[in-house]
């Protein structure tokens, strides 16, 4: 199949990055890792444009740089095939369905907020929000908070934007730097590329 | 304002890594500290974002802009919050696609992670304040343990129960709760005066 995708058109891979990112778009809930493996289902098995590997590789950039992961990972994928008209008719077709959709329920909950119905479910939904971020705490701490380097930082984050007025940009910030200073002060060795077993 | 918001939203999509949720702590912070929405309507959102399709932060920037500025709002503040990856991300696909092994990028990552992750217990706090003890403000939380509703506490426990344990689909727990919140407030007060 390699040989085929010299054959695709330009036009025809622009079609494809549209069409893709408007289904995925207007068709999944759960934002970027849900969406995930419905990307590499697109564009590795239906289409071959990308290898799993190739898509792997997207999503681990995806995930480490600001913003959507699911935007971001179109915007790989989109200047890999086409450049920026790529990158940006995948990013267009991937919000479309968004804006649409959520332009019309806020219409709909300005008008309906104060309906008593609506006021019932809500109390009832702002409740299940809770434990929809208790949920993600626990799901992205497994990954994110390990050995004692991670908790430090996550319990005085913790602290901080819990019990003082610093703005949350800077608590992020500091994260980062302390990241770095932790990495390149204190744990040199432990952080050193390539590090195969005892150091000490 | 409208710049403002959408500026707002520039910085929510500048300060996060890691994706929808890592966004809720700066989008809360954002729109109640400039007073375009009161951290109920705020939690009503993260609910409705979550249960519409799409990418977290587009369903949040579009409902919040079209919310105080109609389509022209929903537009910006979408336009806003998508720009920082468009310009990081595209200079990251042109000059150095390998970029996540560097050890700047490595250590920088190990500190935000465990940081966002705190941010987003943060923000189970201040939901609980509002949601479950009804107050505005932290401090008030410990003396106000009698505001919690039995209602709240059976809602939550079985959430908690269906997510973490069932692993049952956030869409349904939403849909669920909202369910109760109806029969409970709405149905059951109307048939037993």
């Amino acid at each position: 199949m390699e040989h085929d995708r010299e054959f695709i058109s330009y036009r025809q891979k622009l079609k494809d990055l549209f069409l893709i990112s408007l289904k995925l778009g207007a068709f999944t809930f759960g934002g970027g890792y849900a969406m995930f493996p419905l990307l590499v289902r697109e564009y590795a098995q239906n289409k071959k444009y990308f290898s799993d590997e190739e898509m792997l590789d997207i999503l681990a950039v995806a995930q480490s740089l600001p913003g959507m992961i699911a935007i971001n990972a179109c915007i790989l994928i989109g200047y890999r095939l086409c450049s920026l008209p790529g990158a940006l008719v995948a990013v267009l077709g991937m919000a479309l369905p968004s804006l649409i959709v959520m332009s019309v329920i806020s219409f709909f909950y300005v008008r309906f907020s104060t309906n008593e119905y609506v006021i019932s479910a809500l109390k009832g939904i702002r409740v299940a929000v809770i434990a929809l971020l208790i949920q993600a705490v626990i799901k992205l701490g497994k990954q994110g908070v390990k050995g004692a380097f991670g908790w430090i930082v996550a319990v005085s984050a913790f602290l901080f934007s819990v019990f003082s007025g610093v703005h949350l940009i800077f608590i992020i910030i500091a994260g980062g730097l302390a990241g770095i200073l932790y990495s390149y002060l204190i744990n040199k060795e432990n952080t050193a590329p390539d590090n195969s077993g005892e150091t000490k | 304002m409208l710049f403002r918001m959408m500026w707002a939203f520039f910085k929510i999509g500048l300060f996060t890594i890691g994706g929808g949720y890592a966004m809720i702590p700066l989008i809360s912070e954002e729109m109640i500290s400039n007073g375009w929405m009161t951290s109920s309507e705020v939690t009503d959102l993260i609910a409705i974002a979550k249960m519409t399709p799409g990418p977290f932060a587009v369903n949040t920037a579009t409902f919040a802009g079209m919310k105080l500025y109609g389509f022209a709002g929903a537009l910006l503040c979408t336009l806003g919050v998508i720009l920082p990856s468009l310009l990081i991300t595209l200079i990251v696909a042109k000059f150095f696609f390998d970029f996540q092994d560097g050890k700047i990028v490595k250590s920088l990552l190990s500190g935000i992670r465990p940081t966002v992750v705190a941010l987003i217990a943060g923000a189970v706090v201040s939901v609980s304040a509002i949601t479950l003890f009804h107050v505005e403000r932290l401090e008030l939380i410990l003396r106000s343990f009698g505001n919690i509703e039995a209602f709240s506490i059976v809602i939550l426990a079985l959430s908690l129960v269906l997510l973490l344990w069932k692993k049952v689909h956030p869409i349904l727990v939403i849909a669920l709760a909202g369910i109760s919140g109806i029969v409970f407030y709405s149905l059951i007060p109307a048939f037993i005066p």
